[in-house]
């Protein structure tokens, strides 16, 4: 018996069953239609979300990478204009580009805080020295916190460590520090009133008038300035015998010595301070170098011995 | 005469004989009630879906907008009677508005909360015209403490900020 395809009996009238396949195969292709759709459609959303996602966490990792040094930073108070002056080194030591848009400075002693926008861009590596003013009425006894807030969220501190250091040492020591590589002598030509190069050498020679210079350092807690008066001397005393010497401290302008009348160290600058001149010709072999600093530090009285150097003086 | 007589028949059976027109028929019917449910239930799934898609279309766009948003505090002070929170949008979605402001004690318990806390402009003292902070934009908030909250805010404290979009925002302060 010859079998009829199921095709051949729906083309020749006998639909039985026709309107169940019919439905089947159109309900299986809605589902399959709507199913498919959403599940595209969710799948698009969801790598929209997870790629904001990813973005953002991107944006965290870069404000976690962001790494920017404020050190060195000098507070200079203007008093009679109520501003802080503020000088900062600053290097972006992260890899990726930084704009620092706010600084806040906050007066611990007096609880007062100011902040002002900047507008400061650093490239990786990047080091720059930057100063500004800020409108702050402080005293010269203000101790300072500061930071810098970056356009990413981050907040940069204004590091001080060095300061706080030598501010501690100086308690101990008196309020001035010297710069020992860039201790000199110079040969003084008395004739022509001139200074020869500087020699930085601990050793002097006993036969010529000599200039000594030192780099100090007003470290004053307190930040005021200090006044060095003619008191002031550097005294070189041998081991071996009782002969001393000293050089008065002088000035010395355009290279020629001129007649002293006060030095004045501001704080935290480094100020090159001359004594001299004088021949030590009393003088051989190694001396016990003392640095004797008198003046005011504010409105009191002040003084101090550095002596922490030795000289060696030839014939 | 035969002849009109079968075709009198032929009509008379085309009119009166049903057997193969009631297959006609329930297929037809069958078919339409088919298609219809089929249609209706198309229909109805379609707009359950669409339904499902702009739900989760908006949750998604929500959520993406809450991950947008990212609020640095750069400074707070507190002066014994106002606390002032000194804010920066730092991350890639404008119109951030502020809903609520928590603060907690020392002991994580929350000691006052304020509702729609009105956002100030960095410098000076006037409001934030449309109270909300775009990218980059830096405001102020000033929450006056209330006396009983004063005698709490001592030492190691916290403050929350919910945005409207949802997202949360905290740092620790010291009084």
């Amino acid at each position: 018996m010859k079998r009829t395809s199921w095709f051949k009996k729906v083309w020749n009238g006998r639909s039985k069953g026709i309107s169940t396949v019919l439905g089947t195969v159109f309900l299986t292709l809605v589902i399959f239609a709507i199913s498919t759709n959403v599940f595209l459609w969710t799948l698009s959303r969801n790598a929209e979300y997870t790629l904001a996602v990813k973005e953002e966490n991107q944006k965290t990792a870069d404000r976690l990478n962001e790494y920017v040094i404020a050190s060195g930073t000098n507070y200079s108070v203007l008093e009679a204009e109520e501003k802080v002056r503020i000088k900062v080194s600053l290097k972006n030591a992260g890899s990726l580009a930084v704009q620092l848009i706010n600084i806040w400075v906050f007066d611990t002693t007096q609880e007062k805080y100011a902040n002002e926008p900047v507008d400061v861009s650093l490239n990786p590596g990047q080091a720059m020295p930057y100063s500004l003013i800020v409108a702050l009425s402080a005293s010269n006894t203000s101790d300072f916190v500061s930071w810098f807030v970056t356009a990413r969220g981050n907040t940069v501190p204004l590091q001080t460590e060095e300061g706080v250091i030598i501010a501690e040492l100086s308690q101990g020591i008196g309020s001035i520090s010297m710069d020992f590589p860039q201790f000199r002598y110079h040969i003084y030509d008395a004739k022509n009133n001139s200074l020869g190069p500087g020699k930085y050498e601990f050793s002097i020679p006993s036969k010529e008038d000599t200039v000594l210079g030192a780099y100090l350092t007003n470290l004053d807690e307190s930040r005021n300035d200090i006044n060095l008066t003619h008191h002031s001397c550097i005294w070189l005393a041998e081991t071996d015998s009782a002969a001393r010497d000293d050089w008065s401290i002088t000035k010395v302008v355009d290279n020629a010595v001129v007649d002293f009348d006060y030095k004045i160290l501001e704080y935290g600058k480094p100020t090159l301070v001359f004594f001299g001149p004088t021949c030590p010709s009393s003088l051989s072999g190694i001396t016990a170098v003392n640095i004797l600093l008198y003046g005011t530090i504010g409105s009191k009285d002040y003084g101090q011995n550095i002596p922490f150097i030795s000289i060696y003086v030839t014939a | 005469m035969g002849r009109i007589k079968m075709e009198t028949r032929k009509i008379f059976r085309i009119l009166f004989n049903k057997r193969a027109i009631n297959n006609a028929v329930s297929a037809t019917i069958m078919t339409s009630v088919v298609i219809a449910l089929g249609l209706s239930v198309f229909t109805w799934a379609q707009a359950r879906s669409s339904d499902y898609n702009s739900e989760f279309s908006e949750t998604v766009d929500t959520e993406t907008a809450k991950l947008r948003e990212k609020l640095a505090f750069e400074y707070v002070f507190y002066d014994g009677q106002n606390l002032t929170v000194f804010l920066l949008n730092c991350g890639t979605i404008d119109d951030v508005k502020i809903k609520t402001v928590y603060i907690y004690d020392s002991g994580s318990a929350p000691i006052q909360i304020f509702s729609d806390p009105l956002l100030y402009s960095f410098q000076g003292s006037s409001e934030i015209p449309d109270q909300d902070l775009d990218i980059q934009d830096e405001g102020r908030l000033v929450l006056e403490i209330s006396e009983i909250a004063q005698d709490k805010l001592i030492g190691f404290c916290n403050i929350k900020i919910v945005t409207v979009r949802g997202a949360t925002f905290e740092t620790d302060f010291v009084v």
